[in-house]
């Protein structure tokens, strides 16, 4: 027994123990630049067919699935599939509601996504009021929560689910759960103490993280102190960031675990007092945010591989950047200075700010056709315009009114 | 023709200096350690003598840079920078054999950890975009010292400084331009641009700012405004500036300013005082914290000109103004401040006027040919007071009241004589007359505004609220002798010697309440096809009562008598309620990368409510009676914008509107002393309908660093008034070419107007830039009306075509030629007369010649001719110069000025009116020397944070 109870708390005592405790210092404006060779050793350049169907010119969203590549166009309200060949599969169009962003699940192999009705427009505190006391209200009216299902038997059946009383608040779907972020003071709520993120299964709350003090005047009654949440290859885990704390959470179903905690200049970070800070009036809440400009405000597109990190970081002043660690060396390196050479088919050093998607092998990207013809001379000069063979296809069927090119980069091994 | 010679003589020699020879360099940056190449890095070329910048460039993807247009055979040197890196340096000088120089692979090596605490190194970068911002990084640009940040603007590319004072970015006009967040003395742009020096500011950035400060729908387009913000040094957030100035010359002429701005950062505290007798109005009064600036690189003349009714003026002024932060807050859209203005104001003028009037009548002509001479002392004290506040983006509040006290005399005398088809005297009428007047003027504005505008709260308490009121009174005792002479047919004279005391006392009141929450509180959170409802009510209150006495000179007991057909009380009340049903509804799409277009409609449905009454002592003056019209209109709004290319605006508004005819129309009191303007009432006139379209399109050219830019803006205006209060002019019998005015219902009264502008501005090379403006405008009304009895439609048209010119060659030469030609057309359709026109022709001309840093001369030429029918042409050429010499590091100034140095001066004014076409020329100052000496002292800093290794920004490089 005794020997059964120490052993368990010792397994309990590792599993709370932070994971990879070990602080990182960095300073982000000293960021270095990398050759493309160095940190990618392939290149992969998908241009997705284009038609008269298949054509969309706003990428509002992008997901790469094992199989499939799955773009939301907000202006012609749609979800298109391609293949990983870049061969347009379908076209999806929702009528009356507005699509919003993209999720994969693993397990079903399926899109998931929620709509807002267009006819109707609810103001920040009506959604609060509404979550509070929902009544019998059928939310379904505001709000729709379907599934697009993949498979190769399912002909991109899509599956209504049902709508539950929290859903006016930006959802994201965990494994049949969903993660609800509360960025705001709730006036409409008696507690004092209220979480920014709750696990909600059915109507039911199992778990909340992240306590803040529900009071006004504090920052979260002038701006919203948001949780960012990015997907990994895994259904059951996810990494999260919360507004000005500068510390990587990796959420593995239930578990919270600080996973990279980032140390920056004074100058970046944003004073720890911050959250308990009251303001008289708005004035001296943007004020204090000048005053801060540099602090580092969220983390986004959150990439982790095996040698290397990507991340993107924005500020207070909506400056942002994208970045890779590399975890080996603890050297910081700045996407907009790497210089693209033939490994990167000398494209814009653009694309790799553009890093947002991933699957067990490549990191994915894109080019615009307009950005990939304004370079398309300087391209060809770098090659004594012989360029490799596939490179010179594309290069001439691009046109202006052609659909963007992914472009799949393979991290390079030896990274360095 | 003369004017083209001259034209081409003075553009030639810079055009051949315009072509000379440049050349080039090139090469790679890389790291020297992780050999990647460095990709925007800054290269930027310097002048080894003065240090002054020729050239800027950022390295591309691949570390390349390659930079045209290097002077050659001068020495220069290539300064490399890049944030973490050690700045490279190096010399060279190209020759006409080497007119390229590769500097081919650079290696930079990085800072080490400890070198980050001495050196301090900014990427001097000129223009960057951070988000929506453009941001100008002043330190990118070397000028001397004493540059002010309009020197350094005139060097932004794709910025464009006019010489009125507009600024355009890209073709854009920025609307806006603050001080750290926040109006800098009045906000105009110049009194920032001119005198805060360059070396003060940390950045200038430009952006868009909503609107938000447009009530209801009104005739202005309500999208966005294009600011600019200048943000000062942490070290230099307080300063003080003036200028201190006295002159004397010729003819007993003198002028004296002494004007102190200063600032920090919650007050800016102006005061001024001056006195002038040579016609200068520009730079006085409140005026004076705008005009008084340090260096300008438009100078103009200033002085002798004046207004055209002003005669010869001699002015003086004393004004404070002070603003007052109540946070130190920077950001320009939330603040909390008020502004108060105190300004004390004597004129003295001497009039003198002739006048030339041509009415079209039937089959003959009558000219009114008149002398007038006048004087006017008046003196004013006026207190302005306005509070803003605005917390959040849809909330403010914003209150003004202003104060005026005004006293005034004046006598004038004046003979006109009349003439029938040229030859032929009908009359003559002489007058004298004199007057007092006092008055006292107080009016306050206020509204608030509650809108969640961001959605935050709760939409259903949207509302606004404005009010406003008035008090005035004022007493005018005036006296007049007007002796009239019919010299054909019968003759007789007969002269007026009359008195009036007037006492009239004023209060309005008005309150607007504006509900603009009614759909969410009608709909919930449907949106009903997202059409935005609003409710709107407008109350006004106004009574006027008035106190006349007239009173005649008896010739025989040589008394003055009350004359009763003048004398009365009058008291006018006036209450109007109109409510309105507001709709409006935005539609934008965004294709991205491609374009971006925004379309708003809007939709006023809107009654009036008019109730008046008038109590007179004078029976037939007492009405009381309503009246109700509805008033709807409707507007529209669009901008569409494509990328990296143009950018177009429109907007359209339409309303309709109707008023009753004023108890002055309906039963006028008709004053016989007014000898060739009767005027007689009509009690059965009805309310006329007015119908009103008013049109604006703009076009410009939206491509960033691009080194032209164009812009075009056309507008259209149209108006109809249906069942017009019109004209009938019955000529009197007795051939002195008086008439009486019977005021009657029309059919259409039409006005169509029409304005074009075209600009254009490019770069020729760094230096030198041209720009070319063109404006036209059109404006023909057409009112029928009759004329002794018979159906006559006065059709009277004004042309006006505006041309400029402006060159400039930075630092060394500016100059401005412009015409402008315009034309004045009376025609009656009944008349078998020529049609009446008067042709204008004017060509201006303004050089400046920056001989030397400290020696500059100025020079403007103005030509007019002015040609009508009938005339013989009236011509005056006014030639003014100005010598200028700086010294003290430009802190003091030596002025030498001679205006009107071929002594021609006059102010010649054309306009129509109804059937008669009208020219009036004016007396002004004749020829004068001046000397003025001024003094400009200057102190921005101290105080504030010290750092030891000089201010942040600064480069400290190490050869």
């Amino acid at each position: 027994m005794r020997y059964f109870l120490t052993v368990a708390c010792v397994f309990l005592l590792r599993l709370t123990a932070p994971a990879q405790d070990q602080a990182l210092y960095i300073v982000p404006d000293n960021a270095l630049g990398i050759k493309a060779a160095n940190l990618f050793s392939e290149i992969r350049l998908i241009p997705l067919e284009t038609t008269s169907t298949s054509y969309f010119n706003n990428m509002a969203d992008f997901v790469v699935t094992p199989d499939r590549l799955v773009f939301m166009d907000n202006e012609s309200n749609s979800i298109l599939i391609f293949n990983k060949e870049g061969k347009f599969l379908h076209k999806f169009k929702k009528k009356k509601y507005k699509l919003g962003p993209l999720q994969y699940s693993y397990a079903k192999n399926a899109i998931f996504f929620t709509s807002t009705n267009k006819n109707y427009t609810i103001p920040f505190s009506k959604v609060l009021q509404m979550t509070q006391k929902p009544g019998n209200r059928d939310f379904s009216k505001y709000k729709n929560i379907e599934l697009l299902y993949l498979g190769n038997n399912e002909q991109y059946r899509v599956e209504k689910q049902p709508v539950p009383f929290y859903a006016l608040n930006n959802l994201y779907y965990m494994n049949g759960r969903y993660l609800v972020r509360n960025s705001r003071y709730n006036k409409y709520a008696k507690d004092t103490v209220l979480y920014h993120l709750d696990i909600m299964n059915g109507n039911t709350r199992e778990r909340s993280y992240f306590p803040f003090l529900n009071v006004a005047k504090l920052p979260t009654d002038f701006d919203d102190i948001s949780i960012n949440i990015d997907r990994t290859l895994n259904d059951s885990t996810v990494y999260l960031q919360k507004n000005y704390d500068n510390t990587l959470y990796k959420l593995v179903n239930d578990s919270l675990i600080p996973e990279y905690r980032f140390v920056f200049p004074a100058a970046n970070t944003m004073p720890s007092s911050f959250y308990t800070t009251a303001f008289r009036n708005n004035i001296d809440f943007s004020s204090y945010k000048t005053k801060y400009g540099k602090a580092i405000r969220a983390f986004f597109n959150i990439i982790d591989l095996d040698k290397v990190l990507f991340f993107g970081m924005n500020d207070n002043t909506w400056g942002y950047k994208r970045y890779v660690f590399n975890k080996n060396a603890s050297l910081l390196y700045d996407l907009s200075k790497i210089t693209s050479d033939s490994t990167t088919c000398y494209l814009p050093a653009g694309i790799f700010s553009k890093i947002s998607n991933y699957d067990q092998d490549y990191v994915y990207t894109y080019v615009s056709p307009s950005d990939l013809i304004k370079e398309k001379a300087s391209i060809l000069s770098r090659y004594n315009n012989e360029p490799p063979p596939f490179l010179k296809e594309l290069l001439e069927q691009i046109g202006k009114f052609s659909n963007p090119v992914i472009i799949q980069l393979k991290i390079n091994p030896a990274v360095k | 023709m003369r004017r083209l010679v001259l034209l081409t003589l003075i553009l030639l020699p810079f055009a051949v200096f315009a072509q000379k020879k440049t050349g080039s360099i090139k090469g790679i940056l890389y790291d020297s350690i992780n050999d990647y190449a460095l990709q925007s890095a800054s290269v930027t070329v310097y002048k080894q003598a003065d240090s002054s910048i020729v050239e800027f460039q950022l390295s591309n993807t691949q570390g390349e840079f390659e930079i045209k247009n290097i002077p050659v055979k001068t020495a220069l040197y290539c300064m490399i920078s890049y944030t973490g890196y050690r700045p490279l340096i190096r010399n060279f000088q190209l020759d006409t054999l080497t007119m390229l120089t590769n500097f081919g692979k650079l290696f930079l090596t990085h800072q080490g950890k400890d070198e980050l605490d001495e050196v301090v190194i900014k990427a001097v970068q000129p223009l960057r975009m951070n988000g929506d911002t453009l941001e100008i990084n002043p330190d990118a640009f070397k000028l001397d010292s004493n540059a002010v940040v309009e020197d350094m603007l005139l060097r932004v590319p794709g910025l464009t400084v006019w010489g009125d004072g507009t600024i355009t970015m890209n073709g854009r006009k920025l609307e806006k331009v603050y001080v750290d967040g926040k109006p800098f003395f009045g906000g105009a742009a110049q009194t920032a641009t001119q005198n805060l020096p360059k070396n003060a500011i940390e950045k200038i950035q430009l952006y868009q700012e909503k609107d938000v400060s447009k009530l209801t729908n009104t005739e202005e387009k309500t999208d966005s405004l294009y600011s600019m913000n200048i943000k000062l040094k942490a070290d230099k957030k307080k300063g003080l500036f003036g200028k201190v100035g006295a002159g004397y010359g010729t003819d007993n002429r003198y002028t004296g300013d002494a004007v102190a701005q200063a600032y920090d950062k919650k007050n800016q505290l102006g005061v001024a005082a001056g006195i002038n007798n040579i016609n200068k109005e520009e730079g006085t009064g409140e005026n004076a914290f705008m005009e008084n600036t340090f260096k300008s690189n438009f100078r103009f003349f200033y002085g002798g000109r004046g207004n055209a009714n002003d005669g010869i003026t001699r002015r003086t002024y004393g004004n404070l103004k002070w603003q007052h932060s109540f946070s130190e807050s920077e950001n320009s859209q939330f603040y909390n401040r008020f502004t108060s203005d105190y300004g004390y104001l004597n004129t003295y003028k001497n009039y003198l006027s002739n006048s030339t009037s041509v009415q079209t009548v039937d089959n003959y002509k009558l000219s009114n040919i008149s002398n007038n001479k006048s004087n006017n002392d008046n003196t004013s004290n006026t207190v302005k007071f306005l509070y803003e506040n605005r917390k959040k983006f849809g909330n403010y509040v914003n209150i003004s009241a202003n104060y005026v006290n005004q006293y005034s005399t004046s006598s004038s005398e004046g003979q006109t004589n009349v003439f029938r088809n040229d030859t032929t005297a009908v009359s003559r009428n002489s007058s004298s007359s004199y007057s007092t007047s006092n008055s006292n003027n107080f009016y306050m504005f206020g509204w608030m505004r509650s809108n969640d505008y961001e959605m935050r709260d709760d939409p259903r308490k949207n509302y606004s609220i404005n009010f406003g009121g008035g008090y005035n009174e004022s007493q005018t005792n005036r006296g007049t002798i007007n002796t009239l002479e019919s010299l054909a047919d019968s003759i007789y004279t007969n002269t007026i010697d009359r008195k009036y005391n007037n006492y009239n006392k004023s209060y309005n009141a008005n309150i607007g309440l504006n509900y603009d929450g009614l759909r969410p509180l009608l709909f919930g959170i449907y949106n009903f096809f997202n059409i935005n409802m609003s409710l709107m009510n407008n109350i006004n209150f106004s009574r006027n009562e008035q106190d006349a006495t007239a009173f005649d000179l008896d010739t025989l007991t040589h008394q003055y008598v009350v004359n009763q057909h003048l004398t009365n009380t009058n008291t006018l009340t006036n209450f109007s309620y109109n409510p309105a049903l507001n709709f409006n509804k935005s539609i934008n799409k965004s294709v991205w990368g491609k374009y971006y277009y925004w379309l708003n409609f809007g939709m006023d449905l809107r009654y009036q409510f008019l109730n008046q009454s008038n109590e007179s002592s004078i029976l037939n003056r007492n009405i009381d009676r309503s009246f109700n019209a509805f008033v709807p209109s409707l507007n529209a709004n669009f901008s569409y914008q494509k990328e990296n290319a143009m950018r177009i605006n429109s907007y359209v508004w339409a309303n309709m509107s109707a008023q009753p005819p004023s108890i002055d129309q309906l039963y006028p009191i008709i004053d016989d002393a007014e000898r060739y303007n009767m005027i007689a009432g009509n009690p059965f006139l009805k309310a006329p309908k007015t119908k009103n379209v008013n049109y604006n399109f703009e076009i410009n050219r939206a491509r960033l660093n691009s080194k032209s830019n164009y812009g075009a803006r056309l507008g259209f205006n149209f108006n109809d008034v249906s069942r017009a209060i019109g004209d009938s002019l019955v000529y009197l019998s007795d051939s002195t070419g008086r008439s009486i005015r019977y005021l009657i219902n029309v059919g259409h009264q039409r006005t169509l107007g029409g304005n074009l502008n075209l600009n254009f501005s490019t770069n020729i090379n760094k230096m030198n830039t041209i720009s070319f403006n063109y404006t036209a405008s059109l404006n023909n009304n057409n009112r029928p009306g009759y004329i002794n009895n018979k159906m006559s439609t006065s059709d009277n048209t004004s042309l006006s075509n505006n041309f400029n010119v402006l060159y400039n060659w930075i630092d060394k030469f500016n100059i401005s030629i412009g015409e402008i030609v315009s034309t004045n057309r009376n025609r009656q359709s009944n008349s078998k007369q020529p049609v009446s026109m008067i042709r204008n022709y004017t060509t201006t001309s303004n050089i400046n010649y920056f001989i030397t840093k400290s020696l500059t001369f100025n020079t403007s030429v103005n030509y007019q001719t002015n040609k009508a029918a009938n005339r013989e042409a009236v011509t005056a050429t006014i030639w003014n110069a100005n010598a200028i010499y700086r010294f003290m590091q430009q802190k003091a100034e030596l002025r030498l000025s001679a205006f009107d140095l071929l002594r021609q001066n006059k102010n010649i004014v054309n306009s129509l009116a109804n059937n008669a076409a009208i020219t009036t020329v004016t007396n002004g100052l004749q020829q004068y020397y001046m000397i003025t000496f001024s003094y400009y002292p200057r102190k921005f800093g101290g105080g504030g944070n010290r750092r030891s290794g000089g201010s942040p920004g600064m480069i400290m490089m190490r050869r």
